[in-house]
């Protein structure tokens, strides 16, 4: 049983990451939420999340070089740690424990 | 509303909170070149602001002392020397103190915790200025004239 299970903001982040790969930076990461998710994000809230994932040691993060269409502001790239693998793994293990115990819904 | 370039003020905004967390002011500037609304930028910038989203890094607190003491201990030592004429109008030259109220307003409506600073300045400043003062209560100033009144006033 793991101590910390995510919650499935976080774990919708951490597929997400997953799913794009290197170029995992905020923007990216909102939209794949937005169109896989069918869930509006704050990008906000999104960071707020990957900062708590990142103090947990789930995530990495690295910054790239400053590009002129963002003003001249770096982006910041996620990595998912093996840690961060993990947890994923855990959390989605115990969710389909709890649906094996659920009455077939209609 | 469509707009291609977000306004001077979410401009600045973001100029501002770039300090905080650069990388989210730009993905919000990037997220706007796509989308072009104005409304959406400004309740991301509003969360993300609610949500403490700026608030990762944060400018040490003992940065803002320096600027302070120097001014406090002089107001405190000119106080017991000879009194002089204070514009209590607007500190900045140039500014009303209607524009200053007006950026005290905006200051409190974009980044409220601005003021914990301001407060936290201000006591240290005093502290800070009068423990130069009492240092200093046995050392007459260069001038003569204020030499033994400051004398006769701190000891």
């Amino acid at each position: 049983m793991p101590r910390h299970l995510l919650t499935d903001f976080e774990l919708m982040i951490l597929l997400a990451i997953l799913r794009i790969g290197e170029e995992a930076y905020g923007v990216p990461i909102a939209e794949e939420i937005e169109r896989t998710g069918g869930r509006r994000v704050v990008l906000g809230a999104i960071y707020t999340a990957l900062d708590r994932l990142e103090r947990n040691g789930l995530v990495s993060s690295s910054l790239g070089d400053p590009t002129p269409e963002r003003g001249g502001r770096a982006k910041r790239f996620f990595t998912v740690t093996p840690q961060g693998i993990r947890g994923a793994k855990e959390t989605q293990r115990a969710l389909v424990a709890l649906w094996k115990g659920v009455p077939e819904l209609r | 509303m469509k707009r291609t370039r977000p306004s001077s003020l979410a401009r600045w905004v973001l100029r501002v909170l770039a300090d905080r967390n650069e990388p989210l002011a730009g993905d919000l500037l990037e997220a706007f070149q796509r989308r072009q609304s104005a409304l959406w930028l400004w309740g991301q910038l509003l969360l993300a602001l609610l949500l403490g989203s700026f608030q990762s890094k944060r400018a040490p607190v003992a940065l803002n002392l320096t600027p302070i003491d120097p001014v406090v201990a002089e107001w405190l030592m000119s106080r017991k020397l000879t009194p002089r004429r204070v514009n209590l109008s607007s500190p900045v030259e140039g500014v009303g103190g209607l524009g200053m109220m007006l950026f005290g307003l905006l200051l409190s409506s974009v980044v409220p915790d601005v003021w914990w600073f301001v407060a936290g300045g201000i006591a240290s400043g005093i502290v800070l200025g009068t423990a130069k003062v009492y240092m200093r209560r046995n050392h007459a100033l260069p001038d003569e004239r204020d030499g033994p009144l400051v004398r006769h006033y701190f000891t």
